[in-house]
């Protein structure tokens, strides 16, 4: 039911000079934010909350929101741009985004983000808007157990994202599950696997990790093929002239061939967003696995708009959901709805789960102004995405320190700390490692993000259950559910490659024939 | 000749100690005369740096020098510790905390640092551990928990982060009943598993439990030393308080400490200037808004009261294990 009259209030907070100068301010200052390496939009948010303080209601809210919408796409800038997501929730953008850039089609990659990022977003927002209240009731079904087969679904679904090679994805899983298992057990609170490092007691840290495994990877690996000097020269000479070329740009026609992606990302990053712990970026993962693994034919991952489609789309539908449990329970759901909670409290709106009586003026001004965000980020991100997308041209032999100053900044600014630039070298080392035995890095940096996530809901389920496994692993119908859908995904994966492999060899039998 | 040097020896004598008595005056005097880094060592956005960053907006007008925030996170906080203790004992670089990195340390086998090592200046606010349920359950009233408790002896699934867990841990161990504990990461976690049904009690902070009670959940006891206000124990329904029941538990105190050589004075003035500025008006009105409460403990009674948090810390750390 709608408050016409908390309705008409809303309009009237939000449609003021004020709030919409203090949103501008924040997408851009947000897409600087997140466009640096290391810096997330929760860091923007808190950074910027202190001025919030004097501010009216739609000004403050005006600010944070347009700062976290912002910082989101911004991130994406770096991932598409440098290869280096400025953001995690930007990592699954890298693989299609930076292969776009580097022929040529930066534009065409940044404006496909910022385009199903603002679709996604939008859709969440409007769907947050009607069934909130019924979709808190939804996300209170999940407990430990629960939450715990969505993570094995995630990760039976990540066999799409192994390459070529299951072995070789099995390793990069594998790898990525040791490395979660760094710093202190989830439940005993107890170091385990740091190496008697007192430095890793609180693991490795994501930033860092992704910087390493995308941006310095790529670094050393080029830095092992240097380029030749009179083509830097050559190449130098060019740059003036390139630069003043205007890139390929998105046509509507290929915006609307994403439908289906878009459509993934949005079901996908709803349903992450909703629950609690799980986060933006195991929203764009998932929806990039699942995208893959609906359309195998598209080529996902070799420099797509669809890749990125779903990526973006899957990490941005979870901004709306996310603030669900806050508005529903007064409980946050991530690290930014703590934030926006904050400020509704020091404006008086404390959320609890009486705020739809008590404030319904004060949500409807919050959705409102999560529409006029996008609305606005879509006019700001253009703008740089024009100017971003001249990255693509600039020759690699130029490129490639800026990346790597960028590397080493980014993972020291995230918290200051020298000892995450040492392991943002060691993930650079890694990665390259990975990519000279072809071994894909994504199983690696989605089990790496889910597994201690998992590890941790299943402990907790167990000790529920008095560790009884059964009674704890099928203790509801969803968990049932759940756990038949990770089965029917192993078996869905093995066949599809058993089909792709009669395929090839009859391809090549035939190829024998005509030779 | 002789009588000459003697005189000149005994000058230079009187001279260094008449320079070294009063510097430490001198020191707290001129105390301070250059910005103050002051380490949250948790990330940005948090109660602890929510604090800090308010105390820093009225730091020029009473402090006369401005705060320089800086969030080191990581190592449950120790990392934060461990680089103030790098920095000179002159009071210029100041940690701020919770009892998080002491209950870090106190399970650590080889702990990087001691709980001890550090000079409490003054503790700022604290928190109340609120054991929250659902209400209409055999458990919704401290009385029932016991009795349901007593009678299902480890089926009762109480959830919590582990400084809660820590403490409320001694309020069970007192009334004598073994409840399984569950520990979460973070009070919001804790909270919507209870919410759902997952878990049968959870304990909160009194912000977070306020937001709940009387719809969704009923406040049962406060687990900790300190009394509500009036104000907020008749919103929560009056819950029972651990203390007057006579169990032994803890304090959560918001303390501020710095590197241990530090000179008493320059404690004591960094202290004083604390208090004033938690006096400030505005930062009071900001926490007001923010839910937060102003509670200041100085220096001479705040380390009596840190060492004592630290012994019970050691206990409910054994009660868990």
């Amino acid at each position: 039911m709608i408050d016409y009259a908390a309705l008409g209030q809303a309009i009237d907070i939000v449609f003021q000079l004020n709030t919409l100068l203090w949103l501008l301010v924040g997408i851009s200052v947000g897409i600087g934010v997140g466009a640096m390496p290391g810096l997330q939009a929760s860091t923007a948010v808190a950074l910027m909350l202190p001025l919030t303080f004097t501010m009216p209601l739609g000004s403050a809210l005006g600010l944070l929101i347009g700062l976290y919408k912002g910082a989101i796409f911004g991130g994406s800038i770096s991932a598409i741009s440098f290869s280096t997501p400025g953001t995690p929730e930007a990592a699954a953008t890298v693989f299609d985004g930076y292969k776009l850039m580097r022929a040529g089609k930066g534009r065409k990659a940044l404006l496909t983000a910022l385009y199903s990022s603002i679709t996604a977003d939008l859709a969440s927002d409007v769907l947050t808007i009607m069934i909130a209240p019924m979709l808190a009731i939804v996300a209170l079904k999940f407990g430990p157990a629960e939450r715990f087969w969505v993570m094995m679904l995630a990760i039976t679904l990540i066999g799409s994202l192994s390459g070529d090679h299951l072995a070789k994805g099995l390793f990069s899983a594998a790898f990525g599950l040791f490395i979660g298992t760094i710093g202190t057990d989830p439940i005993g609170a107890i170091s385990r696997n740091t190496f008697g490092l007192w430095w890793l007691s609180d693991g490795i840290p994501f930033p860092p990790m992704l910087i390493g495994v995308f941006a310095m990877a790529m670094v050393f690996n080029e830095l092992l093929n240097p380029p030749m000097i009179d083509a830097a020269k050559d190449q130098a000479r060019k740059l003036a002239e390139n630069l003043l070329k205007k890139s390929e740009g998105l046509s509507a026609r290929e915006f609307f061939r994403c439908w289906k992606e878009i459509s993934i990302g949005f079901g996908v990053g709803s349903f992450v967003g909703l629950l609690p712990g799980l986060g933006a970026t195991a929203g764009a993962f998932l929806s990039y696995a699942v995208a893959r693994y609906a359309s195998p034919s598209k080529g996902i991952g070799s420099g797509k708009i669809e890749g990125i489609a779903a990526a973006e789309a899957g990490n941005n539908a979870t901004v709306g959901p996310t603030l669900v449990p806050l508005l529903a329970f007064g409980i946050p759901g991530s690290a930014t709805a703590a934030l926006i909670g904050g400020a509704l409290v020091l404006q008086g709106a404390t959320p609890s789960p009486r705020m739809f009586e008590l404030f319904p003026h004060v949500i409807y001004a919050l959705f409102i102004i999560l529409i006029v965000g996008n609305i606005a980020n879509l006019g700001l991100g253009r703008i740089f995405a024009f100017a971003y997308a001249k990255i693509g041209e600039v020759p690699k032999q130029y490129l490639i320190p800026v990346i790597g100053i960028m590397a080493i900044v980014g993972s020291y600014v995230y918290e200051e700390n020298p000892y995450h630039v040492l392991l943002m070298l060691i993930f650079g080392l890694v990665g390259l490692v990975f990519r000279l035995c072809k071994i894909p890095e994504a199983p690696m940096v989605i089990t790496f993000l889910l597994a201690p996530l998992a590890e941790e809901n299943i402990r907790r389920a167990l000790l529920i259950g008095g560790g009884d496994w059964v009674a704890t692993l099928m203790n509801s119908p969803i968990s049932i559910a759940l756990a038949v859908l990770s089965l029917g995904s192993i078996v869905f994966s093995a066949r599809v490659r058993v089909y792709q492999r009669i395929a090839e060899m009859r391809a090549s039998e035939l190829g024998d024939l005509r030779e | 000749m002789k009588m000459t040097w003697l005189k000149a020896f005994l000058a230079v004598v009187f001279l260094i100690c008449a320079a070294a008595t009063p510097a430490s005056d001198a020191v707290a005097g001129d105390f301070p005369d250059k910005p103050v880094t002051w380490i949250v060592p948790f990330k940005a956005g948090g109660g602890t740096d929510r604090w800090a960053r308010v105390l820093s907006s009225v730091s020029l007008d009473v402090l006369g020098q401005p705060l320089r925030i800086r969030n080191l996170p990581g190592s449950s906080a120790v990392r934060g510790w461990k680089y103030m203790l790098e920095q000179p004992a002159d009071g210029y670089t100041v940690y701020q905390a919770s009892p998080t990195p002491v209950i870090a340390l106190k399970r650590e086998k080889n702990p990087p640092l001691k709980p001890e090592q550090v000079k409490i200046v003054c503790f700022v606010s604290a928190f109340r551990n609120i054991v929250l349920a659902p209400p209409g359950k055999p458990w919704s009233t401290w009385e029932g928990l016991i009795k349901y408790a007593k009678a299902n002896p480890g089926k009762l699934t109480f959830g919590a982060t582990f400084s809660e867990l820590s403490g409320t841990a001694l309020a069970f161990n007192s009334a004598g009943v073994k409840v399984k504990l569950v520990p979460y990461s973070s009070t919001s976690d804790a909270v919507t598993d209870l919410l759902g049904g997952h878990i049968q009690v959870a304990a909160a902070t009194e912000s977070t439990a306020l937001t709940l009670v009387p719809d969704k959940a009923v406040a049962i006891l406060n687990g900790t030393k300190m009394p509500l206000s009036e104000k907020v124990s008749k919103e929560l329904g009056n819950p029972p308080h651990a203390t007057a029941l006579g169990y032994k538990v803890i304090n959560f105190p918001r303390w501020i400490g710095v590197h241990p050589d530090t000179p008493d004075e320059i404690v004591a003035k960094l202290s004083d200037k604390i208090g004033e500025m938690l006096k400030q008006p505005s930062l009071k009105k900001i926490m007001g808004k923010m839910g937060e409460e102003i509670i200041f403990v100085p220096h001479k009674d705040a380390q009596a009261q840190y060492d004592d948090i630290v012994k019970g810390v050691s206990e409910a750390v054994a009660a868990l294990n």
